[in-house]
Parts: C-alpha cells; structure tokens; sequence
C-alpha cells in the first residue's frame, strides 16, 4: 500500500480503500476523501463491508470530536450533550443515505456542512430557550426572539470575551479592528495598518496569528 | 420549497467555509451576496461568534460516554440501513418487480396512469424509485390494477425504491443526484386539480 501522504485512491476504488483501511492509515486522508470513498462503497454489491463499515466509524468518531467543538458545553443544558447527538444522529443518517444532500455536502466540504448543521440544531435550542424568559441571560438591550437572536449589546459581549482570550496586546488590536469589518489596509479609507501605525505585511501577519491562535485553541472543530 | 432549502443550504455552507470566524465586513459582504439569506446568514454569524466565546473559555472534550453513545449510534444506523438489503435480498428472488407487475397485467405506465385515473407523471416517478412514504389509498388502488396484494406491491416498490432510476436528472458537474420525493410533494406538483389532488391526499 502507498503511503497516504500520496495521492489518495479513487472513491469506488475498493481495493486500494480496503488496503488503506487494513494498514490504519485512514487518519493520514482528508475526511472529505475518506467520506466520498465511504459513500462510493458502502452497500455496493460485492465490495466486501467489513472495511466499509470500518471507514463509517472512523468517520463518525470525526464527526463527533468536531460537532463537539462546535457547541457550546455552557449555553445549553446537560453540557450540550443533546445538541452534540441530535446533530451527530442527522449527520450519520445523511452520512449513510446515498441521496441526502448532506451526505454530498460532507464530501465537498465536511467541517462546513458539520458547522452549518450544528448551527442550525443551536440556533433552535436558543430560540426555544429565549422564549422561556426565566432562562433569559441578555447583558444589554433585549432582542426580540421572533425578529432576532441576540441583541446587538450581546453580540458584541461574545466578540469581547474572544477578544480577551488574546493575550498579545498588540495582536488583540489588530484582532479587535478586523472583527469591526476594518481591513488590513486600504487605499481609500482607515486601516488597521493605518490606524495602528503599522505596515500592511505586519498588520495582516498579526490578525492571521490570532486566528491560527483560536483555532489552536478551540482545538479540533 | 426543496430547491430554496438547498440554496439556503449552499450558501451558508460556503458563508462558514471563507469565514471561519465571521466579521462585521464579512456578514455584510455575504449578505448583498444573497439577499434572500440575510436573517439566516446574520443569524448563523452571531452563534458562530456565541458558540466560538463559550469554547475559547471552556473547551468540551468528548467523555467516555458521548463516545460509547456515538458508537452504539453508528452500529445502529448501519443496521437499520442494511436492512433494507436484507429485505431486498430475500424478495428480489422471491417476488417480481414492479415492471414484471405491470407486464403481467398487461398494462403500460400510461394506461395504469388512465385507469387509476392519475396523472402519467406520478406513475413514472413510482416506477422509477423515485417517489417514498406513499399513501394506503393510492397503494391500494394501485394494487388493484396490477392484481397484485398490497403486501406483494409494497414489497416492489420497496425494491424500486433502493434502486432509482437518475431517469434524465444527472448533472453536468459534479455527481448526479437522485431527486426523491413523497409521494405528497409529487402529487402537488403533478398538475392535477386541487380536488384530485385532495382525493389522492385523503386518508382512507
């Protein structure tokens, strides 16, 4: 078997997929890759599935540790747990479904089709909690649950307290200044480079560090 | 309805791949891109941000249990979709299918389609796979005509089903799709009146 580091089989390729799967070499694959030869495969008339089916855990042991990172464990009762299984129970339906598009959409782009589906299963638990006023936590002015979700004052508290996770004062400016819709650097208009006194290179190297810093930090979603 | 859900889908699968921690400037930017998505757009920005807040502060890893769940979940899932092959497989010897039905009765799609009556569209979609959750009145009427139980048909059409047909819908790019529908979202769109179409909607 090649090494996975080389280009991956194609999807119905059977073999080749039952090889990958035989030397545990399946973490080295794009889960995209790894989803469509899933898709290419999975009760396909004499293909045997015992290697399928193992490809159909790994990816759903995936699925979950991103869903996870998608969900808030202090917003929602029993940890977000409820929301972490009803979207992992959709997405393993889709997953298995040779006509959902989902199914397709976790091939073409897996952690944006997991982050759009969590969102959705988030944005109903937030409604059905904000409509229950004892549980109602708005810091600001009050938003309307028929009309909006989060007030503008709520909005802005959430990208505060991600602001104050950088700890890098120079970083956190630059962070604060892109997240208000400032580009790095313009002819016509304020900058962060302008703005800060610094070079557009140094500008846009600074809110990228922050962003890599995140994504660290919120580890696998 | 199906096609506006997809689009809504699309889009906002592309709004979270470009911006991964969404600003001002990119909502507003994906916003004028699709006008029709603005709320739903908007919206997903702003829990994005929540959920991203809550996160940074409290990182969740998964526990033994969520795991054990997940797995329970997948070896379930993968059973309960096997064994419509499992149906299959044991009927595809044993029964006819839904075409080895109409030749025995010596009917075509279109005089099946005149004598239930309906129109020929539906019978299509049935034949080709492509219609589920069909209702007892229009199995029954179906059954009927063919001369066949309600069990035998159900049984066809289930094979039908597991297998359709593209029939004319694959695409120039990417993979084609096979388009599924109720049979209640193919009956309002067949073009039928709306007191045909409450009859074949009707519970017997």
């Amino acid at each position: 078997m090649s090494d996975a580091d080389d280009e991956p089989p194609l999807p119905g390729d059977h073999q080749s997929w039952r090889l990958v799967v035989n030397h545990g070499q399946l973490s080295g694959f794009p889960e995209g890759v790894i989803v469509g030869a899933i898709r290419a495969n999975y009760r396909r008339l004499g293909v045997d599935q015992q290697f399928v089916r193992e490809m159909i855990r790994f990816i759903s042991r995936r699925m979950l540790e991103v869903i996870r990172g998608e969900i808030s464990s202090t917003a929602f009762p029993n940890q977000g747990r409820d929301v972490v299984e009803d979207v992992h129970a959709a997405m393993l339906d889709a997953l298995l479904s040779p006509t959902a598009a989902d199914g397709e959409g976790l091939r073409k782009w897996f952690k944006s089709t997991l982050r759009t589906r969590s969102i959705d299963h988030a944005r109903k638990a937030i409604i059905a909690k904000k409509r229950n006023p004892d549980t109602v936590d708005d810091p600001g002015d009050m938003a309307d649950p028929q009309t909006e979700l989060f007030s503008h004052a709520e909005q802005e508290v959430y990208v505060q307290r991600i602001l104050e996770s950088i700890r890098d004062k120079d970083k956190r400016a630059a962070f604060m200044l892109h997240m208000q819709g400032v580009p790095c650097s313009s002819k016509k208009g304020p900058s962060i480079a302008s703005i800060l006194g610094i070079s557009p290179d140094t500008a846009a190297s600074r809110v990228a560090a922050v962003q890599k810093q995140l994504t660290k930090k919120i580890g696998n979603s | 309805m199906e096609d506006n859900q997809q689009e809504r889908d699309e889009a906002l699968i592309a709004f979270h791949e470009e911006c991964d921690i969404p600003t001002r400037a990119d909502v507003e930017r994906w916003v004028v891109l699709h006008p029709k998505f603005a709320h739903d757009i908007r919206e997903h920005a702003a829990v994005r941000l929540a959920m991203l807040a809550d996160t940074i502060e409290a990182a969740v890893e998964l526990d033994d249990d969520m795991i054990a769940r997940a797995g329970s979940r997948v070896q379930a899932a993968m059973f309960a979709a096997e064994a419509g092959d499992r149906v299959v497989d044991a009927t595809a010897e044993a029964g006819p299918t839904l075409n080895g039905m109409l030749k025995s009765a010596g009917l075509t799609q279109p005089e099946l389609a005149r004598r239930l009556p309906i129109k020929r569209v539906v019978v299509a979609d049935l034949f080709a796979g492509r219609m589920r959750d069909l209702r007892p009145r229009f199995s029954t009427a179906i059954s009927r005509e063919l001369g066949v139980s309600v069990a035998a048909f159900n049984v066809a059409h289930a094979h039908a089903a597991r297998i359709p047909a593209l029939g004319g819908r694959a695409k120039s790019v990417g993979q084609p799709v096979v388009n599924q529908r109720t049979f209640e979202e193919i009956i309002r769109s067949s073009g039928m009146s709306e007191e045909e179409i409450a009859y074949w909607l009707a519970d017997v």
